[in-house]
């Protein structure tokens, strides 16, 4: 046990550390985090269907944790290529406040495409990703793709400790040794490939769920107890997907229509999933919403306190790696005046 | 020209690196988003002064102070919430099953859940014709009632500048408004729709435009 005498004690960096300690890696949208209050060593699980922004939205917390909290985190990409995710992570970071000054627009479309000008690329090249790479403020972000681990619980276990003992051995400093946070996009896609290497024909719904029960050891026990956050995303079923289509096309009330989509049953091989998991969010994005640049989103359970199965809606702009909070301007009479007058004038 | 806030970016961040979808882009969706109100105005539109309407279900006189009050109203409180002009033709033949898309009168009001029903065009040969007024009048009810009532949606509707002749010859029609809680706006304020078994229409409301 180290001795700490109280006329040395370091406390401007216990203070610094106190949040850090206190809430663990947080979920970066308001009405989410009032309820949830950080996860140090929990099992959150963020469901959706295809194109709901379920990875996006995972980018966002691996990147909101590394440059906010300093959190550092490994994002196991089962369906993306980590070139593609690390592209997208400098696209979003190009968006920080302090670039402001660059007016520089930056996008996932003019990067990809490669249509970007010169001076967009001199802007990242210069600014954003040296800044993203080497700042000691900010967390690490470990990018793995599914050539590169080994389908099982200790060999990830293995794989953590490896980067964890990367970071001790380049020198990095001491807040960006541990790993904090590991993402997977997406649990059905590792438990599918688990069972592929592991060659035992075994229903995969049960297979899910050893994954899962897997997945909540490693962050209950990480590193001799120490734990780690983990974040699972995960596909929901068709059926639910169907209602929920359903329940958007024929509601009674419509302004509750986006309300209530989906329920606990609503995960692929949902009993597993839910059971072992602490939080559970619901993603849902449809051509409507994509419009308004919204995506409703439901906490469907959380361990530590009250849920939100109701749902809200945060601002989604996938064409710069953004899913979180939005503030928007009030249409006060002035606004209202002036936009009258514009469309009286075409 | 580049919006200066937002540089031609569409939005802006603040200083917690939250996102803001900056008033250029909100402006030009609201334009989009008023535009097909732009037919219920007349060319003198420019001149008026938006009236002050209240947010919630009723009827207003088809004039151009009113269509700015409900273009604000619009913007204020119904946006994004798209909506969808009908009429009392549509109500009609979704009733008698002749609509192309929907079967029944509650499926038309369940298309949205925002209506502008335009029933300022007055037909006066329907009208006069009393067998084919009531189904007319009995659809048409019967779709304000599931908006308004069963749905809670949005619903403004707009009626005829001669209001006073539209309470005479649709009285049915106005005393199943009136049976619903809808008042008209006529310009100086709400007014309540006349029922038939008081018998007064109350004032003189053929406004000029």
């Amino acid at each position: 046990m180290a001795i700490e005498v109280v006329q040395e004690f370091d406390y401007l960096t216990a203070f610094d550390n106190l949040g850090k300690k206190a809430t663990g890696p947080m979920l970066f949208i308001e009405q989410l985090d009032w309820k949830v209050e950080g996860m140090p060593k929990s099992m959150v699980v963020i469901g959706g269907f295809s194109g709901s922004l379920k990875t996006t939205y995972a980018l966002n917390l691996a990147y909101n944790n590394a440059v906010v909290l300093r959190y550092s985190s490994c994002f196991i990409s089962l369906e993306m290529e980590p070139e593609q995710l690390m592209l997208r992570l400098a696209v979003r970071h190009a968006q920080h406040p302090k670039f402001r000054k660059y007016a520089q627009s930056i996008t996932v479309k003019s990067v990809l495409r490669n249509t970007w000008s010169q001076d967009e690329r001199d802007f990242m090249e210069q600014i954003v990703v040296p800044d993203l790479q080497r700042s000691p403020q900010y967390g690490r972000i470990c990018v793995v793709g599914s050539s590169d681990i080994q389908y099982n619980g200790p060999n990830i276990v293995a794989m953590l400790l490896e980067f964890e003992r990367q970071a001790v051995a380049s020198g990095e400093p001491e807040s960006r040794h541990t790993i904090d946070l590991l993402i997977i996009d997406y649990i059905q896609l590792l438990a599918k490939k688990a069972g592929f290497v592991i060659g035992t024909v075994r229903d995969p719904y049960r297979f899910t769920g050893e994954v899962m029960t897997t997945l909540q050891e490693i962050s209950r026990n990480y590193a001799g107890g120490r734990g780690l956050t983990v974040v699972a995303l995960s596909q929901l079923n068709r059926a639910s997907y169907t209602a929920a289509k359903d329940r958007i096309r024929n509601a009674r009330i419509p302004a509750e229509r986006y309300d209530n989509l989906y329920d606990a049953t609503s995960f692929a091989e949902s009993s597993a999933i839910m059971s072992d998991a602490d939080v559970a969010v619901a993603l849902y994005c449809d051509d409507e919403l994509k419009k308004q640049k919204d995506v409703r989103i439901q906490l469907l359970k959380n361990r530590n306190g009250e849920s939100d199965e109701k749902g809200f809606n945060a601002l989604a702009m996938p064409e710069v790696v953004y899913v979180g909070d939005r503030q928007n301007d009030t249409a006060d009479d002035d606004y209202l005046a002036e936009l009258l007058g514009d469309v009286l004038a075409y | 020209m580049k919006c200066e806030k937002c540089n031609g970016r569409g939005f802006t961040v603040n200083e917690d690196g939250k996102f803001r979808i900056c008033i250029c882009t909100l402006r030009e969706r609201h334009k989009a988003y008023l535009e097909p109100m732009k037919a219920f105005l007349s060319p003198y539109a420019k001149s008026a002064t938006p009236a002050e309407l209240r947010d919630g279900p009723h009827a207003l006189v088809k004039t151009d102070a009113a269509i700015l009050g409900l273009m604000k109203t619009m913007v204020k409180s119904w946006y994004p919430e798209p909506y969808v002009t009908t009429t009392m033709e549509a109500c009609n033949e979704a009733g008698f099953q002749r609509h192309p898309e929907f079967h029944s009168v509650s499926e038309l009001a369940g298309s949205s859940g925002a209506f502008v029903l335009d029933l300022s065009f007055m037909n006066k040969m329907r009208a006069r014709n009393t067998g084919l007024k009531e189904g007319d009048s009995m659809y048409l009810v019967e779709f304000v009632h599931e908006v308004v009532a069963g749905r809670k949606g949005k619903l403004a509707i707009i009626l005829d500048p001669r209001v006073g002749t539209f309470l005479t010859a649709y009285a049915d029609v106005c005393d199943g408004f009136a049976e619903l809680g809808i008042e008209y706006f006529d310009g100086r304020g709400y007014r309540q729709f006349h029922r038939i078994d008081d018998g007064s229409v109350g004032g003189n409301h053929d406004l000029p435009l």
